[in-house]
């Protein structure tokens, strides 16, 4: 598998919010692991909620990497509280929505949404199905006597893919 | 890739269970996170302990298809990298209406054994709970 959790960023009010949606494809080789057929029954395939949290980090961390100009190397430090209540199956879209909450110079504190759309259900509306709350450090500035990459790997050219497919200005 | 993040299980009780994850050049996600410097994703950690959870649950039957639900006060520590192990022990905490909730923590688990740097060394450590699916928000 790839490391991309998000496929579109579809608005982004800089130094404030993010909102990117997910597809989920039964192209996804994972999707036939979680969970396959067996003695208790046929194959079920759902999105791991895992993921459904790297979604959300990948969402907030870009909301949180744009707002210091992409300077800083933006990495998961803490997961304060995350629950979801629904899985994502094949046909549905995830949405999660990033709220950045604090930002200084030794990292970031944001909220977030996830919902789900359902393809096949009527009205496909978005439908909230949890909630994940993350805190973020700019490594560089926290992890004393580790010496990093000088080039900023998190934000790296997929994602600069993703915000330019998005329309989405950036400079790194 | 196939979704496996537990290839061995050392230990396993009861109410605990300690399983290895070990950390290849050769998993392709680890190209994208992060290009030129590879390292295991945190929320990766998280579904080995969720994985190693769910074995221990299958021995009381009440496994199988359970999915992660929550997480509570999840914080990261050290890096994971190719070569490397991360060592996961993960204790169940209670259950209520069939929500099994976990004590789950990680360590790293160094090549050069546990005198080299870095060995031993937290991971991640949080709690987190498992559910019955419920697919779709209808």
């Amino acid at each position: 598998m790839r490391w991309m959790w998000i496929d579109r960023v579809i608005a982004l009010e800089p130094g404030r919010r993010l909102v990117a949606v997910k597809n989920v494809s039964l192209a996804e080789e994972h999707l036939h692991d979680h969970f396959p057929a067996d003695g208790r029954g046929a194959a079920l395939p759902v999105m791991p909620a895992s993921l459904i949290i790297e979604g959300m980090a990948q969402t907030a961390g870009i909301l949180v990497g744009h707002a210091g100009r992409f300077a800083e190397k933006v990495i998961l430090a803490k997961i304060g509280k995350a629950e979801i209540d629904r899985d994502a199956g094949p046909g549905m879209t995830l949405r999660y929505t990033a709220t950045l909450e604090r930002i200084d110079t030794l990292g970031a504190s944001t909220t977030g949404v996830v919902e789900l759309m359902d393809h096949a259900a009527p009205g496909t509306a978005f439908a909230e199905i949890g909630r994940i709350d993350m805190m973020f450090s700019h490594i560089d500035r926290n992890m004393a006597g580790t010496e990093f990459p000088e080039h900023n790997f998190v934000f790296s050219e997929g994602f600069r893919t993703l915000l330019r497919s998005s329309g989405i200005e950036a400079e790194f | 890739m196939r979704f496996d993040l537990v290839d061995a299980v050392l230990e396993i009780s009861a109410d605990r269970i300690v399983a290895v994850k070990q950390v290849t050049a050769a998993e392709e996600y680890l190209g994208d996170h992060f290009p030129g410097f590879p390292v295991l994703p945190g929320v990766m950690m998280i579904e080995a302990m969720v994985q190693a959870a769910r074995r221990l649950l299958e021995r009381r039957e009440a496994g199988g298809r359970l999915v992660l639900g929550g997480v509570r006060g999840l914080k990261y520590g050290g890096m994971v990298r190719p070569g490397d192990a991360l060592r996961v022990e993960v204790a169940l905490a209670g259950e209520a209406g069939g929500v099994f909730e976990f004590k789950g923590a990680g360590t790293v688990v160094k090549p050069g054994g546990a005198s080299a740097p870095d060995a031993g060394r937290n991971a991640v450590a949080g709690r987190f709970s498992l559910r019955p699916i419920r697919l779709g928000v209808g």
